[in-house]
């Protein structure tokens, strides 16, 4: 049962590893994203946005088929030869370093304006980042572990808004549907997109799930399931609050629930952004794992420690660069689209090298 | 001490006065401290004087086997270990009233032999030629016979050193359960295992850990059901114990765990023969060692230090409540003061309006911020705990009500502490003892002090942060390959069975699925039901 | 580090304004000659041994932060706004500027909780919060209680933060905030008043705003009281106690829309003078329905009436049906002509439990 390295998932934990790379920061300020676009129909936008994950995904799976190889790094290697394949994984391992800086500013900055506002931001930056170097620095297995846990204790949030959304929801909010142009819709479903950005690291997760049948069956079913969630955030606050002024907020999920007047526990958004820090932590923290798992891999170190020390101080160092909200906006945008395009096109790209070295390398050995 | 019993190689000076322990370690050196080595070629009872000289509490017994002179022979023993009438009535007198009937001439073995079957009425009994060894095992307090010119030493059991009654274990105390405890003597705790566990497939495997002290250590699994890897597991960690004494099941627990800079503690023990037992049912092993009541089981999981056998003896619904209590009281206790303080110093919006009244007109007579009460209160509650421990029943019950009831008053009077602080303090410390497992409640303490200090400096983010990091902790934990936080995570559903709530027993059905073992199924026919079939 | 780091306050050493208020400034007030606001905050003080335990400061400014700013000279403590409680607004000053400019300062804040109350003050708000309350502690906490129990015990438009938002933002109605005065030594609630695009455009007594309740769907408890009658006679007077809610459906037809308010009450009769037997099989519990359903239905169609006379805006909250029916851009203005020209049907239904424990 023991792998020498502990790399082995079962395809349960794959599902609960996709999902917390992609439900991230998204729930927050999705409602407003969509909406802007396409009104009361930011719901078909999100569904729309959806299908990107699911072009991925499968490209992911028809590149794997093809090439039979025990982790990311040599089935780069192994389509496109040795120095384009490390340049491939570098190309991935820097997109997640970027991915995870971006993520950890963006939630710093919710943080501030909620809990801790005087608190240097080095000093936030570096507390949260080293919880999850803690846990990047560990195994896939234990990655699995805690985001299986870490599943479970969301779920409560998503019911105590429950309450709120019954009691202030107005049905004619959501009316009429389909009342944009199609270029709207389109638009819309690229912004959406971005928030299901994590989908790309299942190309690292995938050769490590025990039974590798399962493993696509499992990337859809987190894909679902946070496109289930994600729904659910986007309806209840225009229920709530109508498009308009779901525009008018940064983060209307946020402010959600803190319409809801329940008596003893004045701030459900307390608890909300509590249970928020283990829902946001889980991305950074895969990025930061796929990051230097990736390095670890492509330099042969001995542990996976050492480039999670040494990657600490340039995800610190990106995080730590923009200086106000709008900076971290324009540059979560940009890394939102980078992450679409790596998402679709580094599949494709390794799938289409695939094809020309295939007549030529045959089989690669293959570590067992 | 425990420095001084690893070390192994000193320098030895000569001085005026000798410590015992000097002798100890100069008693392979000639009297007159030439520094040589003894002469090897000596009468075995010369060599064993000279071994064992400054020692007042060996005795060494001469007497003739039979009458007569040509068979000498002397006994050797510690004083204080044997059963002196068993010594007497069933070794010195058959040997003096010996006759042997075949003669000297039939050879010393079989005459070694003869007097072994059919003289010395002792039940365990052995022959050796080893000098040293007969040596180690006369100071493991067996009685050790030196024939005249026979190179064979016999080596007969009377163990007679007083025990202590078999008590209930102070720390597990149970109201429906059996109250036996295990007593210091490995072999009447292994006998009890035995007494409650009959079957046939459970394996008793002996060996002596510790240079010095050579202990004996038993390890017991049942032999169809727990994982032959595991058993190989952990007798080869046990196998690589080397060190000079082991004294307690501690040091045993110190080698064999898999992260020992853990905090939590990734053995169980136990001082119940019950709890063994059902351990042994799930497929897990025991380690017993001799001079410890305390029975080590691996491997651990993190919910068993939340469960007590009393649980399973109760009937189903008083036993989901009690565990359901213990899960919210484990809350309670690792962030009730954490809250506290983050919420009256870092969110002070988040307090329903009266009570934020009340508190702030409360704190305004309070000098020290809440982080300093709590460190003060939670200082002076454990050293009335740790004083207690120790003072006899008396006096704890006086220091109980001056601590307690006297202090606490004096305490808010002065406004040296704030009463909602002590209120909080005291439903922290009284949610700490429903705790079952004592080591656990100890190892709660620290997660408490360590999210105090995350609340101090970063309000709820850091107690969020810290409960993060003690779960990436958990999580990473294994246990002999068994990962510590099952069945929580991974989530194994079935086991999820026995964690909030406790399934009537004859739904049971299975073992647990986190354990590695065979032979699934635990209850073979469920309860009969209503119709009779 | 045990003090806490950077963000650690002590709770002593923090005032804590339960309530705020607004109003237009006097000339006799201002501390400089461009001041345009007057600000007024409540806040309780933690010391013991102190003659006053409830601050009240007031403080003017040109913009309210200004205000704001310059308070924090007058006081001792930091201050920190996610308890605050109600949200007073003077009479004038709503008339004269959107209140949701003003307001703005509050909502920017995350911290201050949604479900705060927002009040309009006849005459001048900072009169009523110097007003002494010898019966609760102190001015705040006694409306904090007054607004958080009034939709319990009365139909009175109770009027948080994030109803007001919406109502004027999202839903681009008017909003409907309580109004409160102070007689006779007391301050109570007394009618509403309408904000359409923010500034105030509307005053209600308080029938009307009973019936504005019921009308706008905003779920309360309250009494009425009513005549009964029977054949065009007056036999009774009775008081109902019970829960309002509403139905709205909307009809276009060719051009012009029709809307059908449906209200339903439920609830119990407390008190019937003439003490007729009604609970043994007699049809009178169906007579008191009736006359009930009367009564509510005259005085909504005189406010629906008045809506389309004389306020000439969408005051019962109809524009999200509007909106909801149609696929066309619609302004505010549509809003507005299509209301005034639409016909309103306005239904009631009361059903009546019981009628106590006495026959």
């Amino acid at each position: 049962m023991e792998s020498k390295s502990g790399l082995d998932i079962t395809s349960k934990q794959l599902i609960f590893i996709m999902i917390g790379s992609m439900l991230g920061s998204g729930i927050l300020s999705l409602p407003r994203l969509a909406a802007k676009e396409v009104g009361q129909d930011a719901w078909l936008a999100v569904l729309l946005g959806s299908l990107f994950p699911l072009a991925s995904l499968s490209l992911i799976r028809f590149l794997y088929k093809k090439n039979n190889a025990v982790s990311f790094v040599k089935v780069c290697r192994s389509v496109s030869g040795r120095w384009l394949g490390g340049l491939f994984s570098i190309l991935l391992a820097s997109y997640s370093i970027l991915t995870a800086s971006v993520l950890l500013r963006v939630f710093i900055e919710v943080v501030s304006m909620f809990l801790l506002s005087e608190t240097p931001m080095l000093v936030k930056l570096v507390l949260m980042l080293s919880v999850c170097a803690y846990l990047a620095s560990s195994n896939a297995k234990v990655l699995g572990r805690v985001n299986e846990f870490l599943f479970y204790i969301l779920l409560p949030i998503v019911f105590f808004s429950l309450p709120a959304i019954i009691s202030n929801a107005d049905i004619r909010n959501l009316m009429p549907i389909l009342n944009f142009k199609v270029s709207d819709y389109a638009k819309a479903a690229l912004t959406t997109g971005f928030a299901f950005s994590g989908f790309e690291l299942y190309i690292v997760f995938h050769p490590y799930v025990l039974r590798e049948k399962e493993a696509f069956g499992a990337s859809l079913y987190a894909l679902l399931i946070t496109l289930a969630i994600y729904l659910y955030f986007v309806v209840g606050v225009i229920l709530v609050f109508g498009t308009e002024l779901t525009q008018k907020f940064i983060w209307p999920s946020l402010r959600l629930l803190a319409t809801a007047e329940v008596p003893v526990i004045e701030r459900i958004e307390f608890l909300f952004i509590q249970a928020w820090i283990g829902v946001s932590f889980r991305p950074i923290s895969i990025q930061y794992f796929c990051a230097s798992h990736i390095i670890a891999e492509l330099f042969k170190l001995k542990s996976q420690r050492w480039s999670t020390l040494a990657l600490f101080p340039i995800i610190i160092g990106i995080a730590y660069y923009p200086k106000n909200v709008l900076e971290v906006f324009k540059l979560s945008d940009n890394v939102g689209l980078i992450a679409l395009s790596i998402g679709i096109a580094l599949p494709l790209i390794l799938i289409i090298c695939g094809l020309f070295t295939g007549k030529r390398g045959g089989k690669q050995n293959e570590n067992a | 001490m425990v420095k001084r019993l690893i070390s192994i190689k000193r320098k030895v000076k000569p001085q005026k006065y000798k410590t015992i322990k000097q002798i100890a370690t100069t008693a392979r050196l000639r009297p007159d401290n030439s520094g040589k080595a003894a002469a090897p070629a000596l009468d075995a009872e010369e060599w064993f004087r000279r071994e064992l000289a400054g020692n007042g509490d060996i005795v060494f017994r001469d007497l003739m086997i039979g009458g007569s002179e040509d068979l000498e022979a002397v006994l050797i023993y510690t004083y204080g270990s044997i059963d002196k009438n068993t010594l007497n009535v069933n070794i010195i007198k058959p040997l003096m009233n010996f006759k042997d009937k075949a003669g000297k001439d039939s050879g010393s073995s079989s005459f070694v032999k003869r007097l072994m079957d059919s003289c010395l009425t002792v039940g365990t009994i052995k022959a050796l030629k080893d000098k040293n060894l007969a040596k180690d095992e006369m100071f493991q307090g067996r009685v050790i016979l030196l024939l005249n010119n026979i190179d064979q030493i016999i080596i007969l059991e009377v163990a007679g050193v007083k025990a202590r009654q078999v008590t209930e274990p102070e720390n597990e105390r149970t109201l429906r359960g059996s109250k036996e405890g295990f007593i210091e003597d490995l072999w009447n705790n292994v006998a009890v295992i035995r007494k409650t566990l009959p079957d046939p497939t459970l394996k008793v495997e002996v060996s002596k850990v510790g240079r010095r002290t050579k202990t004996d250590l038993a390890v017991l699994y049942v032999g169809g059901l727990a994982d032959a890897k595991l058993v190989k597991e952990v007798k080869s960690r046990i196998k690589k114990i080397d060190i000079d004494g082991v004294l307690a099941n501690g040091y045993i627990e110190a080698f064999i765990e898999d992260n020992p800079y853990s905090p939590f503690p990734q053995t169980q023990g136990t001082e119940k023969p019950d709890k063994v037992v059902a351990a042994l049912l799930e497929g897990r092993i025991a380690v017993v060692l001799d001079r410890t009541p305390y029975v080590l089981l691996v491997p651990a999981q993190l919910i068993q230090f939340f469960q007590a056998p009393e649980d399973y003896y109760e009937r189903t619904y008083i036993g989901t409540y009690i565990r359901i209590l213990r899960a919210i009281a484990f809350l309670v206790t690792t962030s009730a003061a954490p809250a506290y303080i983050a919420l009256t110093s870092f969110h002070p919006e988040l307090v329903p309006l009266e009570l934020l009244l009340n508190i702030a007109e409360l704190r305004k007579k309070v000098p020290f911020p809440p982080v300093i009460e709590a460190l003060i209160m939670e200082f002076v509650i454990e050293s009335l705990r740790e004083a207690g421990l120790r003072l006899p029943t008396a006096v704890a019950t006086t220091l109980g009500v001056v601590g307690g009831i006297i202090l606490g008053d004096a305490a808010v009077r002065s406004n040296l502490v704030s009463p909602a602080m002590i209120i909080v303090i005291t439903i922290t410390i009284i949610c700490n003892f429903i705790i079952p497992n004592y080591s656990m409640s100890l190892v709660i303490r620290l997660l408490r002090l360590f999210l105090i200090l995350a609340a101090a400096s970063f309000g709820a983010f850091g107690i969020t942060l810290g409960w993060l990091i003690i779960i990436i902790h958990l999580c990473s934990l294994e246990s002999f390959g068994v990962p510590y936080f099952a069945p929580i995570a991974p989530t194994r559903f079935k086991d999820l069975k026995d964690l909030y709530i406790r399934v009537p027993i004859w739904a049971m059905k299975e073992r647990p699925v986190s354990i590695p073992g065979y032979n699934k199924k635990r209850v073979v026919n469920a309860r009969e039901q209503k119709d009779g079939k | 580090m045990l003090t806490g780091c950077w963000d650690a306050k002590e709770l002593d050493d923090l005032s804590v304004p339960l309530i705020v208020a607004y109003d237009t400034i006097l000339e006799s007030e201002k501390e400089y000659p461009d001041d345009k606001y007057l600000v007024t905050v409540g806040v309780p003080v933690f010391y013991e041994d102190v003659k006053g335990k409830f601050h009240i400061i007031d403080t003017t400014g040109q913009i309210i932060g200004e205000a704001r700013g310059r308070r924090n000279t007058q006081i001792g403590e930091q201050v920190i706004f996610g308890q605050i409680q109600l949200l007073l607004l003077g009479e004038e000053l709503v008339k004269k500027e959107n209140i949701l400019e003003i307001i703005d300062v509050i909502v920017r804040n995350p911290r201050v909780k949604a479900s705060l109350f927002i009040v309009i003050a006849k005459g001048r708000a900072v009169d009523l919060i110097k007003k002494p309350i010898p019966n609760y502690p102190n001015v705040g906490i006694y409306l904090k209680a007054l607004m958080e129990n009034s939709k319990n015990t009365s139909f009175s438009p109770y009027t948080t933060l994030f109803r007001l938002n919406r109502d004027l933002v999202s839903y681009e109605t008017a909003a409907i905030l309580p109004h409160i005065i102070y007689r006779n030594g007391e301050i109570m609630l007394a009618g509403s008043c309408l904000v359409n695009k923010g500034k105030l455009s509307g005053d209600m007594g308080r029938e009307e705003t009973e019936t504005a309740v019921m009308l706008r769907g905003i779920k309360c408890r309250g009494s009425l009281s009513f005549k009964v009658q029977k054949d065009g006679k007056v036999i009774d007077e009775a008081t109902f106690e019970g829960s309002n809610s509403r139905k709205v459906t909307v009809r276009k037809e060719g051009d012009k829309y029709a809307f059908n308010i449906q209200i339903k009450l439920a609830g119990v009769i407390v008190e019937h003078k003439k003490q007729k037997p009604m609970q043994d099989g007699t049809n009178l519990l169906k007579v008191f329905q009736d006359s009930l359903e009367q009564h509510i239905k005259k005085r909504a169609e005189a406010l629906v009436k008045k809506t389309q006379e004389e306020f000439k805006f969408d005051a019962l909250n109809l524009a999200n049906s509007i909106k909801a029916h149609t696929r066309e851009k619609i302004t505010k203005e549509d809003i507005d002509k299509i209301i005034q020209e639409s016909e309103i049907n306005v239904e009631v239904k009361v059903q009546i439990r019981n009628a106590g424990g006495k026959m």
